[in-house]
């Protein structure tokens, strides 16, 4: 019965992440390469990123004794990047299920029911520290390798791993369902309590080299406050480097027990907690002037309350605008003190071109994360009939899902630019590049991202992370837009760089993407009727 | 006395719609007129919602033309649209809104004017029971408190038609009567109603005129009365099926 049970668990994983598009339809075999390319890049990218960020480590540790601090901060980030990528998912599959009552009138023991989805979350948790262990692993046999033994415990360590976080995660889920079931506004509990983790999880990745560099300054010091302050960090460390068995059973039994743990607690109340009706805290009704206004402006209120009121899609469509405001900030802190810092870093006898291209590359980058289009009309669910009904022309409702993310986008853009222009070097026609820019990359993410919702929409969805983070329309843009102003930088540097200047560079690439824009734009809006009429859920 | 075709609320003629190979909906034609409820009646698989949607505009069809207060839902399905209310069988609404804010958005897209709006969705969410609730998200709601909103929404714009989708589906009994009071006024004044069910005993009592389908294909059509004949809907409704499967 467990066996039936992880099955269909198993097989709904699989049609959320790779089911049909817009019923009926079926993919064509060149958008199945595309993904598979764009699957391929995506993973690609996120492993050469962890393995750049071990390498400098693999090469230093080692040398001063300190290995096991290395697979101490695989164990880490592999931690970190498994909670932050799994705990919506967590959240929705063990305490927001919508098949509960059905399973719980058939003869399954509730243990099950619990066991089949922490056991589908814990191969989603393999799925992540993969992306971690893979590349970590691979560039520490190349600067310094370990024992037989040590592999061993590594590869172990990578399997006893997921449980420890698989039940992290159920946990603090559980918390924040609990607390969620009693407040009025539950997804501000869930949107700040994301912010709060992935705004460490930044901090601690930009600021591991520094970290890094103080421990080989003062390793014993810090190895010892670890050692005697984390010691399953310890133990796990050095398991791997050392082979210490000692160290592999108790990181072992520290990996295992929570989870062992974590079943036996939510197995314990997993009737009460799929079954009890919480009485949330109510918002009192009171009578009061309604405000009126244009069917037009009702749309677009009604995406952006939608991006704002989803922890997902903010977290995940929107964090680039946090990240450009953090920016700006960062520039009047410090931009003074930059132009030296990069001029010695570069070994450059001029800045010119240089800061242009770094503030167009930061908030076009930023910008890449500024996607609500690429998923606001999947978003719309088995809504699109509602939407449909209405007296609403095809080309307003596109606008609408068009509009909030150029609003999103262009603001912290502009405050980003801004700021750049009044604190850093730039000459006039860099100043001018550094607003064109930004402007014509958002507005190529909004508009790419709209009709690649439109050609591969997503309906059939019973949970909005799937299509927010998912979808083929996401990965499209956002993979695609990375490999896009990757080609960009990559085409200056080996082929322009000495007969352009940059800010002309920008300028010109900005006007062939305000062009693209322009005839995506002409393109919806002959098709639009067409476009509505073909959606189907 | 003859009614002219200018005159119908609703006008289906020869209506096939396809899926793949299938056809749900096949040569269908009926009409409705002002003031007038129509039960839908037929098998689960028949093609009622098929039909209900595509005479909303929601889905194309590939054969026949509908018309809604004589205008042509394939040519100018925005004008039909501001004519109709939609109510689907399962109440899909924006849940991450208060349903005030749902209404609104609504008469907003309706372009309904404040007055309006605001006595309008008073008096149906006093009749529906609703109005101490219309603060909280419609995720909060029951299915028979999002029906009760979504048949508040399709009326606060008053349509000429209302095209409902088993309507009674989650409604309690105080309610249920509350909407069947509600039709029989909106057809009092001029509106007309086409909805699909499948308590017969209610198309029995509240409508004017019958429609059964089976497998996309008109079985009978015509008033209840004559419909029925001396024997219950659900008597005649099940000879047609057993007719028809021979």
């Amino acid at each position: 019965m467990f066996k039936t049970l992880l099955a269909t668990r198993m097989s709904m994983l699989f049609s959320m992440m790779f089911g049909k598009f817009n019923k009926g339809k079926k993919r064509s075999p060149g958008i199945k390469v595309l993904y598979i390319l764009l699957g391929v890049y995506g993973v690609g990218a996120v492993m050469f990123g962890f393995g750049a960020m071990f390498s400098s480590m693999a090469q230093s540790l080692p040398q001063i004794g300190r290995a096991w601090l290395y697979f101490a901060m695989i164990a880490i980030m592999s931690l970190a990047f498994g909670f932050i990528g799994s705990i919506f998912m967590t959240e929705k599959l063990l305490f927001e299920s919508t098949d509960n009552d059905m399973l719980l009138a058939m003869p399954i023991p509730p243990g099950y029911i619990l066991g089949s989805r922490l056991v589908t979350l814990l191969i989603l948790q393999y799925l992540y520290s993969a992306l971690v262990f893979i590349p970590a692993g691979v560039v520490y046999a190349m600067y310094a390798g370990t024992s037989f033994l040590g592999w061993v415990f590594y590869v172990l360590t990578f399997l006893l791993l997921s449980p420890f976080v698989t039940a992290l995660t159920a946990l603090c889920g559980w918390i924040v369902a609990l607390i969620n079931s009693r407040i009025a506004r539950k997804n501000i509990v869930s949107t700040v309590f994301m912010m709060v983790f992935f705004l460490g999880f930044m901090y601690i990745y930009m600021n591991l080299n520094n970290y890094i560099g103080r421990v080989i300054l003062n390793g014993q010091e810090i190895a010892n406050s670890w050692q005697s302050g984390f010691p399953p960090i310890y133990w796990i460390g050095s398991a791997c480097a050392d082979g210490s068995v000692t160290g592999f059973i108790l990181s072992a039994v520290f990996c295992l027990v929570p989870f062992a743990v974590a079943y036996g607690l939510l197995s314990a109340n997993f009737l009460k907690i799929a079954t009890t009706k919480k009485s949330a805290a109510k918002v009192k009704y009171v009578r009061k002037e309604l405000k009126t206004q244009s069917a037009r402006k009702a749309m677009i209120v009604k995406e952006i309350k939608r991006f704002f009121t989803l922890p997902i899609y903010f977290f995940n469509c929107g964090f680039g605008a946090i990240m450009l405001i953090a920016a700006a900030v960062f520039i009047v802190i410090k931009g003074p003190d930059l132009v030296p810092i990069l001029s010695k870093e570069f070994q450059l006898e001029s800045m010119s071109g240089l800061v242009c291209a770094l503030v167009c590359g930061v908030i076009g980058f930023c910008n890449l994360t500024i996607a609500p289009a690429a998923s606001a009309l999947s978003l719309e669910g088995k809504n699109i009939n509602l939407l449909k009904s209405l007296p609403l022309a095809a080309k307003d409702i596109f606008t609408a899902k068009l509009v909030p993310n150029l609003v999103i986008g262009l603001i912290p853009s502009f405050l980003c630019s801004t700021v750049a222009v009044i604190f850093l070097p730039l000459s006039p026609l860099e100043i001018v590049a550094v607003f064109v820019f930004p402007f014509a990359f958002q507005s190529f993410i909004a508009f790419g991202g709209l009709f690649a919702n439109i050609k591969l929409p997503r309906f059939d969805w019973t949970n909005e992370t799937v299509v927010v983070k998912q979808s083929g329309a996401m990965m499209i843009v956002t993979l695609g837009g990375m490999v896009l102003l990757g080609m960009m930088a990559a085409v200056y540097a080996i082929v322009l760089s000495k007969i352009l200047a940059v800010s002309v560079y920008a300028l010109l690439i900005s006007a062939v993407m305000l062009v693209i824009c322009a005839i995506i734009e002409n393109i919806i809006a002959k098709n639009a009727e067409k476009y509505m009429r073909d959606f189907t859920y | 006395m003859m009614r002219k075709d200018e005159n119908k609320m609703l006008d289906i003629r020869n209506l096939t719609k396809t899926y793949g190979d299938k056809k749900a909906v096949d040569n269908l034609s009926l009409h409705i007129y002002p003031g007038e409820i129509h039960g839908f009646i037929g098998h689960n698989g028949a093609g009622k919602t098929t039909t209900i949607k595509a005479c909303c505009g929601i889905l194309g069809f590939e054969g026949g033309q509908i018309f809604v207060d004589g205008i042509s839902v394939a040519e100018k399905p925005l004008e039909v649209k501001k004519r109709i209310a939609y109510i689907p069988d399962n109440p899909d609404l924006y849940e991450f809104m208060p349903a005030i804010k749902y209404l609104n958005f609504v008469a907003d897209v309706y372009s309904i004017s404040k007055k309006e709006r605001e006595e309008s969705i008073a008096r149906y969410a006093d009749l529906f029971e609703l109005t101490s609730e219309l603060a909280q998200p419609i995720s909060a709601y029951s299915h028979g408190m999002k029906q009760k909103l979504s048949i508040i929404a399709a009326l606060v714009h008053k349509p000429r038609l209302m095209l409902m989708d088993e309507p009674f589906v989650g409604l309690d009994p105080v309610a249920a009567h509350t909407v069947k009071e509600l039709m029989r006024g909106i057809c009092d004044k001029g509106g007309a109603i086409f909805f699909s069910t499948h308590v017969l005993e209610v198309a029995e009592k509240l409508c004017d005129n019958i429609t059964i389908i089976k497998n996309g294909r008109l079985i009978v059509t015509g008033k209840t009365d004559t419909v029925r004949g001396n024997s219950s809907l659900e008597d005649v409704f099940l000879e047609l099926a057993e007719d028809k499967s021979k």
